[in-house]
């Protein structure tokens, strides 16, 4: 059976300097900057607007809309409606944690 | 029992250090099981890759199964498979604009050709659509090759270098493929996307004027703006299309005989991390990402007649700009657009013509 006789202030200094580095190493696998992925259902919105500007309405996107295209008439003034805007809200947000 | 005192300890660790330092400094042990730890981390990597080219494929079925393709999987095998384009002799550099854009638009006209053999009834917006939709499989697959065949030379040589740099890039290649991916969607959609600024500036400084076509896919429009003659260019829409802005730029300026006070390009730019998303910068010169043609056609026409050129750009990263354009994207856009406007007040003169060029990809947007 292996016995120890002494601790002497080498083998210290070396158990010293282990525990240091592991906890460095805990530290550095903790401290790591992560990335937060949150993910929002995007939205894409469409603004449709009066070409006389006295009208306007948002609504959810479906294939077939485009910007400049013609939805009807401006229930105001009676002229034109056209699709002003398609922009997308919400989607993947990249957070850094530390 | 045995009796062990710490200098007996010591000595055995120091031979450990002296066995271990042998090891590490005269075989090559520790390239080996670096080379181990990079094939393993770059293999689980390409099996993502796979997984992302196997949903692009199934996704791209599914669109053109909606678009009534007889058969969709052997339209996407071959595309994919052909349509590459060589690049022109560039150790004779005579010439070589030339010669590269007349390659550009052969590989266009037979793309096109292509696309209307196996889908005659479609309209001109959808058909570009569904050739940028092909352009996006393509690209993820020769990605995709590129990258097995350097895995694979890496371990047949024990390259562990290659592996490691292969390792290294792995995260900011598969970021790009996803962004690829997603844009799968917003072509499929027919959603403006971010590279779509410059044209929806365009789209916004000419309100409801008649576009008329200036060359392929595309046209310009001529409007008035405090008593300044705009002509707008942009590609024609709503289809997925860049159009030939250069070659309109050329075109327009000789068709106003050079009489143009300035030339201003807007277009959407890569930002840096340390940048937002829709800042708007001004500088000079043509903003346009094209691989050369495009843009020096723009520089040629405005050297000749010596006209100044001007660059507003929007800042955005790589998957804004080719996914459904974000809010932050379009408030970029409307401040462009007052930017645009004071350009030309500031720097043009009542009665003089200015051509403003909106670049870019302009599918969602007329």
């Amino acid at each position: 059976m292996v016995q120890f006789t002494s601790l002497d202030y080498l083998t210290i200094i070396l158990l010293i300097l282990t525990t240091l580095l592991l906890i460095f190493t805990i530290i550095s696998m903790f401290t790591q900057k992560r990335i937060s992925k949150t993910v929002i259902g995007p939205k894409i919105i469409v603004k449709i607007k009066c070409l006389n500007n006295d009208y306007n309405e948002e609504k959810e996107f479906n294939k077939g809309y485009y910007v400049g295209l013609e939805t009807g008439k401006c229930p105001k003034c009676g002229s034109k409606l056209v699709v002003d805007a398609i922009y997308s809200v919400g989607g993947t947000k990249e957070k850094e944690l530390r | 029992m045995n009796n062990v005192s710490s200098s007996d300890i010591w000595y055995i660790v120091l031979i450990a250090i002296f066995i271990l330092s042998f090891i590490l400094n005269f075989t090559d042990i520790p390239q080996r099981m670096q080379l181990w730890r990079f094939a393993s981390y770059v293999r689980r990597r390409l099996v993502q890759l796979d997984e992302i080219e196997n949903d692009i494929r199934r996704r791209l079925v599914s669109y053109l199964s909606k678009l009534n393709v007889a058969s969709p999987k052997e339209v996407i095998d071959n595309f994919i498979n052909n349509y590459f384009l060589i690049e022109p002799v560039s150790i004779e550099p005579t010439d070589i604009i030339r010669r590269l854009a007349h390659l550009i638009n052969v590989r266009d006209a037979n793309v096109k050709e292509y696309v209307e053999r196996y889908i005659p009834k479609l309209q001109k917006p959808e058909k570009h659509n569904v050739i940028v939709a092909l352009e996006i499989a393509s690209a993820i697959n020769i990605v995709n090759k590129v990258l097995k065949h350097y895995f694979k030379l890496g371990l047949k040589n024990n390259n562990w270098i290659l592996l490691m740099q292969l390792a290294l890039s792995m995260p900011e290649i598969l970021r790009i493929v996803n962004a690829y991916s997603k844009a799968l969607d917003a072509f499929s959609l027919g959603t403006p996307i971010g590279d779509g600024a410059g044209p929806l500036v365009v789209r916004y400084l000419v309100g409801s004027a008649e576009p008329k076509v200036i060359t392929e896919d595309t046209v310009y429009y001529e409007v008035s703006l405090n008593n300044r003659r705009v002509y707008a260019i942009k590609a024609e829409g709503p289809g997925a299309t860049v159009g030939r802005p250069g070659e309109a730029v050329d075109k327009l300026i000789e068709m106003l005989g050079g009489n143009v006070a300035r030339v201003i390009t807007v277009d959407a730019a890569l930002r840096l991390e340390s940048e937002d998303t829709g800042e708007v910068a001004e500088g000079v010169g043509a903003a346009i990402g094209d691989v050369g043609p495009e843009k020096i056609s723009i520089e040629r026409a405005v050297t000749k007649y010596g006209i100044p050129l001007d660059a507003v750009v929007i800042k955005m990263s790589i998957e804004e700009a080719i996914n459904t354009m974000t809010k932050e994207v379009y408030d970029g856009v409307l401040k462009a657009l007052e930017r645009v406007k004071e350009l030309i007040n500031s720097k043009v003169r009542e009665g003089e013509a200015v051509i403003v060029v909106g670049v870019g990809n302009t599918v969602g947007v007329l």
